[in-house]
């Protein structure tokens, strides 16, 4: 099995390290390579159980100096340009793929300026799920324009991968102009202005901008017919997205919450009710391993 | 008349033997000064924003000329062919070319082990050491330099002399 996603993640290990994940990779469809200094590779099944990497029945040798090396080649030997986003947590690789990094941090003026010394390193594997959104498409998108949006559901059910996906789509069947505001690069992956992960032909895409000021940025400045957003979190990105919504432009977004009436109970996803910004949520729900979303109205506020 | 030509080709070639010497020590200090401003302009730019390190190569190539702008274009092109191997090896290998006294080359060295490492103020602070060192090997390399010039000069104009009464 050829996996052009792991051969893509492991383009950044050193060459006797990517070989050996490669070939390992031969054997199934791993979500992450990590690797820890002084005890060696692992991967990661879709069940989250770690494998470790052998070599010769030896745990695969992995150093400090390895470890600096995997970023060096990541950054392309630019720390000084990728610092910025290290400090999201992670660095954003070609093909979507991020990577994340633990170590001994430097701190200066109370926040964390890079790292000292690595002690272990992740590579997520991006891996898109097209049509994740296809049984919520035609209800977000209905007649002339699309409703204004909510998707909803707790951490790690899939929220950005299915805003990605209503973004996708949107783009694809109804050709609007589309504003996304990726404020970590989660959801189109911008590797040299150019989408790492599918969000559709017409979805102009604003990385690494804070949310709200990227949704007034991109509201004045792209002239967008829908805007989406993951994460709203702040009060910020509340008034941005009413901002967007009085403008008569529809909004797409994400929260955590399980459901509406948790959605009530806290002071800025209820300010977000009331004003109304929404028309419906998506809720996304998850049983074993089976993931599903389904929308529900919201009552008219006018 | 014969033996005056021949002894004017000698006196020549002993005198632009010594030139020569003379020259190659001054194109080792050129270099070396175009390395230290090159080294001086990178920390320069690291300060004015976050550019990648390819960028910074290629502005350090353009600020200076013969074997110095080589010596970066060479590290630039290395890192865009050469997709699994450190810059401090490249940095190192390119190096090479240089011909640098020794001192001149572990300084020269530490610098490529730093460039896109660590943040900017990091690297800043590592380039600056870097440059300066090589400063200080500079001054000293060129007091040598007018000391030992003249000597050459001298004692190619002796062996010139030399030679000259030996054919008359």
């Amino acid at each position: 099995m050829n996996d052009t996603a792991l051969e893509q993640a492991a383009a950044c290990l050193p060459r006797e390290l990517r070989l050996a994940a490669l070939a390992k990779g031969e054997r199934g469809r791993y979500e992450e390579i990590r690797l820890r200094a002084g005890r060696g590779m692992f991967l990661t099944g879709a069940d989250g159980r770690e494998e470790q990497v052998l070599l010769g029945g030896e745990a695969l040798p992995v150093s400090a100096d390895d470890l600096s090396l995997v970023v060096e080649l990541a950054t392309r030997a630019s720390y000084q340009s990728a610092a910025e986003k290290l400090k999201s947590g992670f660095l954003p690789l070609k093909g979507g793929h991020r990577l994340g990094l633990c170590g001994t941090v430097t701190v200066r003026e109370g926040s964390i300026t890079g790292f000292r010394e690595l002690s272990s390193l992740a590579i997520r594997i991006a891996r898109p799920v097209n049509g994740f959104a296809e049984p919520v498409v035609a209800q977000v998108y209905q007649g002339e324009r699309p409703s204004s949006t909510l998707i909803l559901s707790p951490p790690g059910y899939g929220k950005t991968t299915l805003l990605r996906d209503l973004v996708r789509l949107i783009s694809l069947r109804c050709h609007l102009r589309i504003g996304l505001a990726d404020e970590r690069g989660e959801v189109a992956a911008l590797w040299k202005g150019v989408p790492q992960l599918d969000v559709g032909p017409t979805t102009d895409v604003l990385d690494g901008c804070p949310k709200a000021q990227g949704l007034m940025q991109l509201l004045r400045g792209m002239g967008p017919q829908l805007l989406a957003a993951d994460e709203i979190t702040a009060p910020e990105d509340v008034a941005a997205l009413s901002s967007a919504a009085n403008c008569g432009v529809a909004v797409l977004a994400t929260a955590h919450a399980a459901g509406v009436e948790e959605l009530e109970q806290r002071p800025l996803y209820r300010e977000l009710l009331e004003q109304g910004i929404f028309q419906q949520v998506c809720i996304l729900r998850r049983e074993g391993q089976r993931r599903s979303c389904a929308v529900e109205a919201l009552p008219c506020k006018s | 008349m014969q033996k005056l030509i021949g002894g004017g080709l000698v006196v020549l070639a002993c005198m632009g033997g010594a030139l020569h010497l003379t020259w190659q020590r001054r194109e080792g200090l050129r270099t070396l000064e175009q390395l230290i401003a090159a080294l001086l302009l990178i920390e320069r730019e690291l300060g004015r924003g976050e550019p990648d390190t390819a960028t910074l190569l290629e502005l350090a190539a353009q600020s200076v000329t013969g074997p110095a702008s080589r010596f970066f274009c060479s590290v630039r092109e290395g890192l865009n062919r050469n997709a699994e191997w450190p810059l401090a090896a490249l940095w190192r290998e390119a190096g090479e070319a240089l011909a640098l006294p020794p001192a001149a080359k572990t300084a020269f060295d530490a610098a490529g082990q730093i460039l896109g490492r660590y943040d900017a103020r990091e690297q800043r602070k590592g380039l600056h050491a870097a440059a300066q060192t090589l400063q200080e090997v500079f001054q000293s390399a060129k007091e040598e330099e007018k000391q030992t010039s003249r000597l050459t000069l001298a004692l190619g104009s002796c062996a010139a002399v030399f030679l000259l009464v030996l054919l008359l």
